[in-house]
C-alpha cells in the first residue's frame, strides 16, 4: 500500500476518533466519510446476495462513499447476524438478510446473540414468497379439489427447501387447519423440490420462489398463495391461504440492519438513502426479474412487526411442540 | 428443426468478434481460479456477473460457462504438479497425477490431462447436442431411491480405490460419511456435532476438508525431509504424452467421456462421482490395475476426462428445462433471469441463437483451453524445478488465502489447519486421505436420499428394490462389491494352503 | 508397539465416542432414521474396521511407533504448524498483508534459512501478485486488520 494513501488513511481514523469524542450531532454531520461495509448474510449468487449488491451500488451514489459488500453466509445468515452484533454501532457496518434471523431461528437453536435486543433494522425492501404448487397435469384445478382429495387420500407426499422453513410451516398450518395428513419431504433448496416435482415423485411443493420461471413456463402451477393476506397482483386468479380461512405464518422480509444503539441522524440518513434506491426504477426493474414483490417497510414500521413475527414463530413452535436446541 | 443449420447459426454467433473476447476472458480466469485451491467458480461468477449486465445475454453466458469449464482443466493442473486437488473433482488426478509428477513425468500428466479434458468437453457437447431432450426425462426419473441406490454404488466403487490395506481405507470411508453428517440436520432442524459453532452449522466444507487432508499435510510431511524435489525435477522427460501413453490412455478417456457426460447429467450427480467411478472403472478394465495409484496414466487420464465430460453434461437440465445440476449451473440460471431469459423447454425456440451460440462457443473454448494450457506445461514444469525451500511458503500461502476467500470466514481456515494436521498424522500412519473426502461428498446425499426414500414409502425399505432404476443399480453394486472382495479371499485362501503345503 | 495397533486402537475409541454422541442424537428406527442414525452407522462401521486392523497388525511387518518418527526434520513440520496457527489467530486483526509477509518470511527465513535478499523479494512479490489477483481481478475481499489494510 503506497505511504501516502495510508499516511491519510491513519489521519483519516485518528480524526475520526476525534470527531467521535465530540457530541453525537457532530457525527452524524460527517456521516459517511468512509466506507461502509455491508454483510450479506447469504452465497454469492443467491437471490438476497444480487438484491443487497444492487441496492450497495445505488446508496453508493447517494451517499458519496463506498460500499463494500462482503458475503459471510452460513447457518442461515446467524454466523452475519451475529458478526454484525458485535460491531460498533456508527453506522459504518450494516448488513442484509432475512427477518428469520431474528424472528425465527431464535426459537430454534441458541445463538450468540439477542435477537430483539442487538439490532437496529433499518429498513425492509421485499418479503419472501410462497406458493402450494402442483405440476400442470395435477387432476386438481383449484385449491378446493385438491383439500377435498387431501382429505380422502391422507399421505400425499410433498417437498420443502427445509423443515421448519417460512414455506413448509405453511404447509403445516393448512394441514391443521383442514385436519390433513401429509408426508414431508423435506430437501436441500428450491431446485431439488422442483427436481422432484417434475419428477413426479412428490404430489406437490411449498414452492419458496424457485418454482416461479417454471410456472411462467406452464410446467407448474399455484393453487394458493402463502403469507399474504391480500391477492398477489400478478396471479390475481390465486387465492390466499388466508381467504380459505387459514390464516398462515407471516412472510420474512429482506431488511437492512445494523447493531443496535444506532445514532438517530444515521439512522435517518441511511433511512432516506435506501428507500431512494429500492424505489429506484433500475431497482424495481431487479425486483421484477427475480419474481420479487416490492415491499418496503421502515424502521418505524419493522419496530413493531418483527417482534409480532417473533411473536408469532413463538407460539407456533410451542404449539407444535418443538424446543430449541 | 436442421441440425446442420442450428449448427451454422450457432458457431455463426460463437464466432462473433465480442462473444470470442469474452469467451477467452471466461476461460482464461476459469482456468487461474482453477489452479488456485480454494477459490471455485461459483464464488468468480457471482462476483463477475454484474460485469455482464452492459453485455448481451448470449456473451454473458458464453463467458459465465467458459469459466465453469475453464475451472476443470485448471483444477488437474495443481494436483498434478504438488498434489493439491484445485478443487473436488480433482482429489482423483492427485492419486496418479502427482505421483507422475515425483517420478519426473509431469509433463504427460499434464498434457493427457489437457487433451483428454479437450476430447470429453468436445464429447459431452456433441452428446449435449443430440440427446439433450431424451436424456432429461431419464433424468428425471431419478427420485430419492435411485439416489440412494447410486450412491452405494459409489461407495462401493471407492473401495476399488484402496491402494494398501483395505481395511483402513474402509474405515477412512466411515470417516468420511461421518464428518459429512456434521453440521444442521435438514430433514430434523438439529444442529449435530456443531459443538455451537455457528460457522458448523453448514457443515464442514470440501475445500477446507481437501485442502486440509491433501495440500497441508502434504508440506507437513514434505518439509520433514531436507532434498526432496530438487532430485525428481533434475529427471524431467518429455514434456508431452508419448504414443505408448496415448496407447494406455485412449481407451479411458473415450470411456470415462461417455460415463461423465451421463453422471454430470443427474441433478446433484456431478464431476466428482464421475472421478472416481471411472477411476474405478478403468482400475478394474485395466490389464495392469496394481500400476494405479503408482502413476499410471490412464489413472489422470479417466478422471480429467471425466469430469470435464461431467461439467458439459450438467448444461443439459439447465439449457432445456431450467434446473441447474448443480450449484454452477444455478448460478447460470440466476444470471440468465437477470437478462429475462426463463430457461425451460420455451428456451430453445425463443432464443435459438442463445441456445446454439453458447453451444457452438463451448467448443471454441474447448480449443481456446487447449491452445492456453498446452504452451502452459512447460511453465509449469519449470516451476517445479522451484527449489522446495522457496515453493512450499508460497504454496502454503496461497492455499491459506484460497481458503478463506471462500467464505471470508477464518473458520475455514482452523478447520484446514485441523484437518492438515490429521492428514499429516493419518499419511504417516498410512491412512489413505482420499476415500475419506469421496465418501464425505456421498455422504449427504446418501443420507438424504435414504431419509426422503423411507418419508415416500412410509417406513418401508422395499422401495430400493421394487423401484427398477434403484433395483439395477444395487444389484450392480452387489456384484461389484463380491467381485473385489472374492479375488482377495481366494488369494489369502491360496496362501494358506501354500502354507499347509510346505509344511507337510 | 506396532504402528498399527495404537492407530487402530485410536480410531475405535474415536468411533466409539461418536456412537456415543450419535445415540444422544436420537436413532429412531429403520424405517424412520433419525438424526444420529447415520452417523451412529458410520462410526460402528468404522469400529469394525479398527478392530480388523487390529487383529491384522498381528500378523506381523508392521513398523514401530517410534520408527515413524526417526530420521526424519519432524521440527520443521511442528514449525510450519505453529507458523500456519499463528498466522490464521492473527489474520483478522493484522490484516492480509501483514500476516502474509509474517509467515513468508517466518517460513523462508527462520525455518528454511534462506538469505534476506530472497526472503524479502520473494515475499514482496508474491504477496503483491496474491493481492492483484485476488483482490482486484477477482474482487474477493481481503481481510483488512486494524491497522486498516
Amino acid at each position: 500500500m503506497k505511504p501516502m494513501k495510508m499516511l491519510k488513511l491513519v489521519c483519516a481514523a485518528l480524526g475520526l476518533q476525534l470527531t467521535a469524542l465530540a457530541p453525537a450531532p457532530a457525527v452524524a454531520d460527517t456521516y459517511p466519510d468512509k466506507p461502509i461495509t455491508l454483510y450479506i448474510g447469504y452465497a454469492a449468487g443467491a437471490t438476497t446476495d444480487l438484491t443487497a449488491r444492487a441496492l450497495a451500488q445505488g446508496a453508493e451514489k447517494l451517499l458519496g462513499v463506498a460500499i463494500v459488500p462482503e458475503n459471510k453466509a452460513g447457518g442461515g445468515a446467524t454466523v452475519a447476524a451475529g458478526l454484525l452484533a458485535s460491531k460498533k454501532p456508527d453506522g459504518y457496518t450494516l448488513a442484509v438478510l432475512s427477518t428469520g434471523v431474528l424472528s425465527v431461528r431464535p426459537q430454534l437453536l441458541n445463538l450468540s446473540y439477542n435477537p430483539l435486543k442487538d439490532f437496529t433494522v433499518l429498513m425492509q425492501y421485499s418479503h419472501y414468497v410462497g406458493a402450494l404448487v402442483v405440476r400442470k397435469d395435477a387432476p386438481w384445478k383449484n385449491i378446493d379439489e385438491f383439500v377435498a382429495y387431501a382429505k380422502k387420500n391422507p399421505g400425499m407426499a410433498y417437498a420443502s427447501t427445509g423443515t421448519h422453513t417460512q414455506q413448509q410451516i405453511a404447509v403445516e398450518v393448512l394441514r391443521q387447519c383442514k385436519g390433513l395428513e401429509f408426508k414431508h419431504v423435506p430437501t436441500k433448496g428450491g431446485t431439488e423440490s422442483n427436481t422432484a416435482l417434475l419428477g413426479g415423485h412428490v404430489q406437490f411443493i411449498a414452492g419458496s420462489g424457485a418454482h416461479l420461471p417454471l410456472v411462467q413456463q406452464g410446467e407448474f402451477r399455484q393453487l394458493a398463495i402463502f403469507h399474504v393476506k391480500k391477492r398477489d397482483p400478478l396471479f390475481p386468479d390465486i387465492p390466499t391461504l388466508t381467504e380459505i380461512g387459514c390464516p398462515d405464518n407471516p412472510p420474512l422480509g429482506y431488511v437492512v440492519l445494523g447493531p443496535a444503539g444506532m445514532p438517530e441522524a444515521v439512522t435517518k440518513k441511511l433511512d432516506d438513502v435506501f428507500k431512494k434506491v429500492a424505489e429506484s426504477a433500475d431497482f424495481q426493474a431487479l425486483l421484477t426479474k427475480f419474481n420479487l414483490p416490492y415491499d418496503y417497510k421502515d424502521s418505524k414500521q419493522l419496530a413493531r412487526d418483527v417482534p409480532a413475527e417473533a411473536e408469532w414463530y413463538k407460539n407456533f413452535f410451542e404449539k407444535m411442540g418443538i424446543k430449541k436446541q | 428443426m436442421d441440425f446442420v443449420a442450428n449448427m451454422v447459426m450457432g458457431f455463426g454467433v460463437a464466432l462473433e468478434p465480442m462473444n470470442l473476447v469474452f469467451c477467452f476472458i471466461g476461460v482464461f480466469i476459469g482456468t487461474l481460479i482453477g489452479v488456485l485451491p480454494g477459490i471455485g467458480p461459483v464464488g468468480t461468477m457471482a462476483i463477475l456477473l454484474p460485469v455482464t449486465y452492459g453485455i448481451s445475454p448470449t456473451t454473458a453466458i458464453i463467458m459465465l460457462s467458459g469459466i465453469y469449464y475453464g475451472a476443470q482443466y485448471g483444477g488437474s493442473t495443481t494436483s498434478i504438479l504438488v498434489g493439491i486437488p484445485g478443487e473436488a473433482a480433482s482429489v482423483i488426478t492427485t492419486i496418479d497425477g502427482y505421483q507422475m509428477a515425483l517420478q519426473g513425468r509431469a509433463g504427460p500428466a499434464l498434457g493427457i490431462a489437457a487433451f483428454g479434458s479437450f476430447i470429453a468437453g468436445t464429447i459431452g457437447i456433441i452428446g449435449l447436442q443430440l440427446l439433450a431432450p431424451p436424456l432429461v426425462s431419464v433424468a428425471l426419473r431419478f427420485g430419492p431411491p435411485e439416489y440412494f441406490s447410486l450412491m452405494i454404488l459409489g461407495l462401493v466403487i471407492l473401495t476399488y480405490l484402496a491402494q494398501k490395506s483395505m481395511a483402513k481405507a474402509l474405515m477412512m470411508a466411515g470417516v468420511g460419511i461421518f464428518i459429512g453428517t456434521i453440521g444442521l440436520d435438514t430433514m430434523t432442524g438439529t444442529p449435530r456435532f456443531t459443538m455451537g459453532i455457528p460457522d458448523l452449522l453448514d457443515g464442514v466444507g470440501i475445500a477446507p476438508l481437501a485442502m486440509g487432508l491433501f495440500g497441508i499435510s502434504e508440506i507437513l510431511l514434505n518439509v520433514e525431509h531436507k532434498i526432496k524435489h530438487e532430485i525428481v525435477a533434475t529427471e524431467l522427460k518429455h514434456l508431452l504424452p508419448s504414443r505408448k501413453d496415448w496407447g494406455e490412455s485412449i481407451g479411458p478417456i473415450l470411456r470415462s467421456s461417455l460415463v461423465g457426460f451421463f453422471l454430470g447429467i443427474l441433478p446433484g450427480g456431478g464431476a466428482v462421482l464421475a472421478s472416481f467411478v471411472t477411476y474405478g472403472m478403468e482400475k478394474r478394465l485395466s490389464k495392469t490395475p496394481e500400476k494405479f495409484g503408482k502413476g499410471a496414466i490412464a489413472g489422470v487420464a479417466a478422471p480429467e476426462s471425466a469430469n470435464n465430460a461431467a461439467a458439459q453434461g450438467a448444461f443439459i437440465p439447465l439449457l432445456t428445462l431450467g434446473i441447474p445440476a448443480n450449484v454452477v449451473m444455478g448460478m447460470l440460471l440466476g444470471a440468465l433471469m437477470i437478462h429475462n431469459i426463463i430457461p425451460g423447454p420455451m428456451m430453445i425456440n425463443e432464443h435459438p441463437g442463445l441456445f446454439w451460440g453458447v453451444i457452438a462457443s463451448m467448443y471454441v473454448g474447448n480449443v481456446m483451453l487447449l491452445v492456453l494450457n498446452l504452451p502452459l506445461i512447460g511453465l509449469w514444469v519449470k516451476l517445479l524445478r522451484v527449489p522446495y525451500s522457496i515453493l512450499f511458503p508460497m504454496i502454503l500461502f496461497i492455499c491459506l488465502l484460497g481458503g478463506y476467500v471462500i467464505n471470508n470466514s477464518v473458520v475455514d481456515l482452523y478447520l484446514m489447519l485441523f484437518f492438515g494436521v490429521a492428514g499429516y498424522l493419518m499419511r504417516k500412519f498410512d491412512y489413505e486421505p482420499a476415500p475419506l473426502v469421496l465418501a464425505y461428498v456421498l455422504s449427504t446425499l446418501l443420507e438424504s436420499a435414504l431419509r426422503q426414500s423411507l418419508i415416500l414409502s412410509g417406513g418401508s425399505m422395499t422401495i430400493f428394490v421394487v423401484r427398477p432404476i434403484s433395483a439395477g443399480c444395487l444389484i450392480l453394486a452387489l456384484i461389484l462389491l463380491v467381485s473385489s472382495i472374492l479375488p482377495r479371499i481366494r488369494d489369502r485362501r491360496r496362501m494358506l494352503v501354500e502354507q499347509a503345503e510346505e509344511t507337510t | 508397539m506396532n504402528a498399527d495397533r495404537w492407530s487402530s486402537l485410536f480410531w475405535f475409541a474415536l468411533g466409539a465416542a461418536g456412537i456415543y454422541a450419535s445415540a444422544r442424537l436420537g436413532v429412531g428406527n429403520v424405517g424412520e432414521p433419525g438424526s444420529g442414525f447415520m452417523p451412529l452407522t458410520a462410526c460402528a462401521f468404522v469400529c469394525v474396521m479398527a478392530l480388523v486392523v487390529f487383529l491384522q497388525s498381528f500378523g506381523g511387518g508392521g513398523r514401530r511407533l517410534s520408527a515413524l518418527w526417526r530420521g526424519v526434520y519432524w521440527r520443521r513440520a511442528l514449525g510450519v504448524g505453529l507458523l500456519t496457527l499463528a498466522y490464521v489467530l492473527a489474520l483478522e486483526s493484522l490484516g492480509f498483508f501483514v500476516t502474509g509477509f509474517l509467515l513468508l518470511v517466518a517460513t523462508m527465513k527462520g525455518l528454511e534459512g534462506l538469505s534476506w535478499r530472497k526472503t524479502l523479494t520473494i515475499s514482496i512479490v508474491t504477496l503483491i501478485v496474491s493481492y492483484v489477483v485476488f483482490k482486484v481481478m477477482l474482487k474477493s475481499t481481503l481481510p483488512a486488520g486494524m491497522l486498516g489494510f
